[in-house]
């Protein structure tokens, strides 16, 4: 039964965009759900909510690692700012470091005692909490501009999809019109009002 | 604007500028529009009766099945569907053997092949290569984070040069598909005109 159950998971992420970590079952939700609204017609339609599903789930994914990249990049950001901040005397530079690392653990522990000595560190040069995210934002600039690049390029995909299946309905729509307007053109009043009638 | 002079010594300096000469480096720069593999349509007659089924499943749809015209454009909508759906599964292989791995370049044990082969040389032979002492490459990347979704994260982060580069070949696909799927629309609505 496992194997079955792998297997199928396997045979749905060879065309889904889900990760060894990500949830088969939410991508397959939130599929469902597209289906549900936009109610596909035909394979292109329907290839098109696949791909905005695929977005709709790259665009979340992209998301979550933004804030964690920014999580990730703390303890190095506090690091930094306590190496300038804390001008106590060590013996010597390898007990400060040791001291500074240390600190930073446990500050991110939630440790107490930490936290509070951070904090007057940071009072004591007029700072609090916003300058460790500002650090953390400065190391992991780079990568979070790329990110965004990748994030809004997603954006503009999704716009595109739902803009491109809105048009190809509506000209769908216009050519089921022009249809049947040549198909009334073809038949006299009389037969119309028996068409409708018969309806 | 840029003087006379000026524009030939670019000139000169751009007769220069001729590409790899080594044979290994005429050999690398062969195959650089090749390091995705994503710019080369795929091949191979599994492939091609793929694309002939959708592209008559589309023409199916839209009640077009015996027109030539419109079979080339709903053969370049499988074509492109196919390829979304390849990039799509390079994505997410890439992002997942980042995670297990933390790269997806094998580590380098020495700082360049010389170092290696004198390694080689030094180990096996007991020969040593002229003065070279190899040298060994210090790996810069940290560790990978242990937890999720920490993970996740760093394998993304670290393949953002890649993973932009595949946004650019979706890119492409997406606006070759929408552009025949266009055609296709056009062609039916003139046909039923006509």
């Amino acid at each position: 039964m496992a194997s079955s159950k792998s297997k199928n998971t396997a045979r749905l992420r060879a065309g889904t965009p889900v990760l060894i970590t990500e949830s088969v079952d939410e991508f397959v939700a939130l599929r469902k759900q597209l289906y549900d609204e936009i109610r596909p017609d035909g394979i292109i339609e329907q290839g098109w909510v696949d791909d905005l599903a695929a977005v709709m789930w790259e665009i979340m994914r992209l998301l979550r690692i933004k804030a964690e990249i920014l999580n990730g990049a703390v303890y190095m950001a506090l690091q930094s700012i306590l190496k300038q901040v804390w001008t106590e005397d060590f013996e010597n530079l390898v007990v400060r470091n040791r001291a500074i690392e240390d600190l930073a653990w446990q500050w991110l522990a939630n440790d107490s005692a930490a936290k509070a000595k951070v904090a007057e560190l940071l009072g004591q040069h007029q700072l609090d909490d916003t300058a460790i995210e500002a650090e953390a934002f400065r190391i992991r600039a780079e990568d979070l501009e790329k990110l965004d690049y990748m994030l809004s390029r997603a954006e503009l995909r999704r716009e595109r999809l739902l803009t491109a299946i809105a048009a190809f309905r509506q000209g769908l729509g216009k050519l089921v019109r022009q249809v049947s307007d040549q198909l009334l053109e073809q038949v006299e009043p009389g037969q119309v009002v028996a068409i409708v009638k018969r309806g | 604007m840029a003087s006379e002079k000026q524009i030939d010594a670019n000139r000169r300096n751009a007769r220069n500028s001729t590409g790899p000469r080594s044979a290994s480096g005429k050999k690398r720069a062969s195959r650089n529009a090749f390091s995705h593999g994503l710019s080369r349509p795929p091949f191979g007659a599994e492939y091609r009766r793929a694309v002939e089924a959708l592209a008559a499943r589309i023409l199916a749809d839209h009640g077009m099945a015996k027109d030539p015209y419109a079979l080339a454009s709903a053969r370049e909508i499988a074509e492109a569907d196919f390829e979304l759906a390849r990039i799509r599964r390079s994505k997410v292989a890439q992002i997942d053997r980042a995670h297990a791995f933390g790269r997806l370049e094998p580590q380098k044990f020495f700082r360049t092949k010389r170092d290696e082969a004198a390694w080689a040389a030094q180990y096996f032979l007991g020969a040593t290569l002229g003065n070279i002492r190899p040298k060994c490459a210090v790996d810069t990347l940290s560790p990978m984070p242990e937890e999720e979704p920490q993970r996740t994260a760093e394998a993304v982060r670290r393949l953002l040069p890649d993973l932009l580069r595949l946004a650019r070949y979706d890119a492409r696909a997406s606006k070759r598909r929408d552009r025949a799927i266009h055609a296709l629309v056009s062609r039916r609505i003139k046909s039923k005109n006509g």
